[in-house]
């Protein structure tokens, strides 16, 4: 009997402390955990730690030291971050109130003037900031109000001046008196708001930042954010499979699939701003012919491209001029693939079956030439051989000309500008057509700028300032399906895919919420670690 | 015993060559720039984002030289040089010379350790290859060291990751700072010049080892081992001191894929991302640097020449 209770007592204890085990287990999996080091690859190093003059991947780091002052989280829905509130005093003037007592990493206050100097150290040429163009709208200089007031002044009315200074790119706001301080060195000791601050960096291999306690808007709960550096694509998945890292923001995506299968890691798959066209030359001989370029677009199945090579995990097949996570996308009824049709329409231009099949027209063949940047978004090169296939296959001799990012960008923006199609691909970090929508103003015809159909005309440009003009968000969206109808009435192009992003993390990596902005907004603040497996 | 006078003749020949280096150095920069300037694109498009105004690709073209005529921008450039100034960056703006030699610091490492390796197991290979000739043994070196030969680089190192750091996990799959990172990179390289230097060995040594002179000493009587090593492998060693030489100056210059596949921080990737860049101070500064290394090598090399074969006059 003695042994019997004792047996129950026993069992009674042991249930309790299995139930209690489980139940801590379970607020350990579920609450958020303070401390240690989320690792996070990335393919290149960082230029300086300088906002406005950095390269390539820096601004992926910056996210995390520097902030906007407005900034649209995951869902596009736009918020006040240093600033705190926000008036149109009239459609040129936007006044804004920044947070009080907002500290940089130094211990220096934000103030108005951090914002004006960083603004009109951005828009000085002398200084070469790498992202100007972006807020070429504002006036200089920035009429400061009073400590914690500016009021930002544009030539014209633009509806999107705030989805502009938005997006991290260009908008980040630096502390004025360390730049003034440390001057040209000012770029390996950095001074931002945000929620990580900087320890080291080893050149070609990590970046690291540390938790900054004092962050205005909760501190992290990681005590370490470390970039770590791997340009090989193969080496960059092994790092992750092996936990080295916990991060690999872009998959390859020839490792989704077996990524996929490992169930310590999950990849999540996130819908961009991004989308990736391709251009005819409307100025270049024979493509500046709006009927052969007709033709030539129905001539190309754009659906089975996208299905086939590009595939369901980086694109979605597009129907209009801009990605639909975009204001103003609008379906205009591509793709317009119509194999007869586009023959019929190259024979109305005139072409006839010439010497190998190739298309004639006056004794001369039809050749023409696509230029790709194969490494800019995942397959390029494979869909330049798809669009050159299916081309030939109704008498098109299409020349692939890939070439690396700088000869590209020659190519694009030269003033003889030698192709009669090409690669472009529009990261909108707006999130907001007018983006990518000025892109093709008659003003930014190459050399000057980078309308890469080389079209221009008083219809097109008419269209494209009135959305940027007009405050109503239906007429802005009117405006912008007008714009897409120009677009493909004119067959400047095919509109190919809207692209998606895979991010992997190992499993014990929590709280990461993954922004659809290329990579400018990716921030590490709400990230826990629970247990590694 | 070297002839007396010889240390002389010798100072006086390396001091020539050093001299004549400069102006070998002077011509890489010319070629470099040479290159740099008639590349398509410029550092404009890489330091300006999309549509930049041409009020700031002027002031960048100004900040940097590019407004001027190529030979102003040349003569400028050799003009810095002569005060020791390699200049900056025109990315990150900061002085080149230092970046060059932290990464330059990394390529040797690398170099030492797979040239190290492959020369120790590369000489005894081939020596072992070469005396039991069409043996067993023979053949299965020279089918291991075909397939070193064969496999790409970065195909050796993606199944070394593979297997030592993903599934052993005994080593750090990227990076670089401490012995354990250099392992892998260095086996890598290692097994492409092992299996080079095994096969260079093996022709050298049976070529010396028909000789007459060695037909001699081993008619002679004397021990096998003082035929090999006194009579043989030090003759053999001529031509290997030189292919060792171009090896070592082919690693100065770093392994661009190498050193890709372990993101490894040496010149060789510094080289190709400042040629992307059209960083063109970074991109002189790398090959100045990597040139001195490979003709110092050089110029080591001949003079090994010497100790190896005193028979060898330099000139």
């Amino acid at each position: 009997m003695r042994e019997r209770i004792s047996r129950l007592v026993f069992g009674l204890l042991a249930g309790a402390a299995c139930a209690l085990v489980s139940v801590t287990g379970a607020s350990a999996q579920d609450q958020p955990r303070r401390g240690g080091t989320l690792t996070v690859i990335t393919p290149s190093d960082v230029s300086t730690f300088d906002p406005h003059p950095a390269v390539g991947f820096s601004v992926r780091v910056f996210a995390n030291i520097y902030e906007p002052l407005f900034r649209k989280d995951e869902k596009g829905v736009l918020h006040g971050h240093l600033a705190q509130s926000w008036r149109f005093v009239d459609p040129t003037k936007l006044q804004i109130t920044l947070r009080k007592g907002v500290k940089f990493h130094s211990g220096n206050e934000l103030t108005a003037e951090d914002v004006k100097f960083t603004y009109e150290r951005q828009l000085n040429p002398a200084d070469l900031a790498r992202d100007a163009a972006v807020i070429k709208m504002v006036k200089t200089p920035i009429q400061v109000v009073d400590r914690y007031t500016l009021l930002i002044e544009t030539r014209e009315p633009n509806a999107a001046l705030v989805d502009t200074l938005a997006q991290s790119l260009a908008t980040l706001i630096p502390d004025s008196a360390e730049i003034k301080k440390w001057g040209k060195d000012y770029g390996l000791h950095p001074s931002g708001t945000g929620p990580f601050k900087f320890v080291e960096w080893v050149r070609g291999q990590h970046v690291k930042l540390a938790r900054n306690a004092d962050y205005w808007n909760g501190p992290p709960y990681l005590d370490f954010l470390v970039f770590k550096v791997v340009p090989e694509e193969a080496t960059r998945v092994l790092a992750l499979e092996s936990g080295e890292a916990d991060v690999l923001f872009e998959t390859p995506p020839s490792a989704i699939a077996s990524l996929r299968k490992n169930a310590k890691i999950k990849v999540n798959k996130v819908p961009t701003y991004r989308d990736v066209d391709v251009h005819w030359n409307a100025k270049k001989a024979p493509t500046d012919d709006v009927r052969l370029r007709r033709a030539l677009s129905q001539a190309i199945d754009v659906k089975s491209i996208v299905e086939e090579v590009i595939t369901a995990d980086i694109g979605q097949v597009a129907t209009g001029l801009f990605n639909p996570s975009v204001f103003g996308a609008c379906d205009v009824g591509f793709p317009v693939y119509n194999l007869a049709r586009a023959k019929q329409g190259l024979a109305e231009v005139g072409y006839r079956p010439g010497k190998d099949g190739i298309l004639e027209k006056d004794g001369r063949p039809l050749a023409l030439t696509l230029v790709v940047n194969p490494q800019r978004d995942p397959r390029n090169g494979e869909v330049a051989e798809a669009i050159q296939a299916q081309l030939r296959a109704v008498g098109v001799d299409m020349k692939v000309n890939a070439n690396e990012f700088a000869t590209y960008m020659k190519i694009l923006q030269s003033p003889e500008g030698d192709y009669n199609m090409i690669f472009h691909g529009y990261g909108v970090a707006t999130a907001d057509a007018d983006l990518k929508a000025t892109f093709f103003l008659s003003t930014n015809l190459p050399p000057a700028g980078q309308n890469s159909p080389r079209f221009a005309s008083p219809e097109l440009d008419g269209v494209i300032l009135a959305a940027q003009r007009e405050s109503s968000k239906d007429k802005r969206r009117e405006l912008y399906c007008k714009m897409g109808q120009i677009y493909r009435d004119q067959a400047l192009g095919l509109p190919l895919y809207a692209s998606f992003r895979n991010t992997s993390a190992l499993a014990h990596v929590h709280g990461l919420v993954l922004h659809p902005d290329e990579w400018y907004t990716q921030t590490y603040t709400r990230v826990w670690l629970g247990p590694k497996p | 015993m070297r002839a007396p006078g010889l240390t002389g003749g010798l100072a006086g020949y390396v001091v020539k060559r050093l001299l004549g280096m400069l102006l070998l150095l002077a011509g890489v920069t010319f070629v470099v720039f040479g290159m740099m300037y008639l590349a398509p694109g410029d550092v404009t498009v890489m330091l300006a984002a999309s549509s930049p105004s041409p009020e700031q690709v002027a002031a960048i073209r100004r900040e940097f030289g590019l407004d001027q005529p190529p030979w102003v921008q040349y003569g400028m450039f050799l003009g810095r040089v002569a005060q020791g100034d390699l200049g900056d960056s025109w990315i990150d703006r900061r002085p080149v010379m230092p970046q060059v030699l932290e990464a330059f610091g990394y390529t040797l490492r690398l170099a030492a350790v797979a040239l190290a390796v492959s020369v120790a197991l590369g000489t005894a290979a081939g020596i072992v290859s070469a005396v039991r000739h069409r043996s067993a043994t023979d053949e299965s070196i020279l089918t291991v060291t075909l397939l070193g030969i064969s496999v790409p680089v970065f195909v050796t190192g993606l199944l070394l990751i593979y297997t030592f750091a993903f599934k052993l996990g005994w080593f750090p799959t990227s990076g670089a700072g401490t012995w354990r990172h250099l392992v892998l990179p260095a086996s890598t390289l290692a097994s492409f010049l092992t299996a080079y230097n095994v096969r260079m060995m093996r022709a050298c040594m049976l070529e010396v080892l028909g000789q007459d002179y060695v037909r001699t000493a081993r008619a002679k009587g004397v021990r096998e081992r003082w035929v090999l090593g006194r009579h043989a492998l030090r003759n053999a060693l001529v031509p290997m001191a030189t292919v060792l030489g171009l090896q070592v100056g082919l690693l100065l210059g770093g392994s661009v894929i190498t050193e890709t596949v372990f993101a490894y921080p040496g010149v060789g990737q510094l080289v190709v991302s400042a040629i992307s860049a059209r960083d063109t101070p970074l991109v002189q500064a790398c090959v100045l640097v990597t040139a001195s290394g490979f003709i110092l090598v050089n110029l080591l090399v001949d003079v090994s020449y010497v100790l190896i074969d005193p028979r060898i006059r330099l000139q």
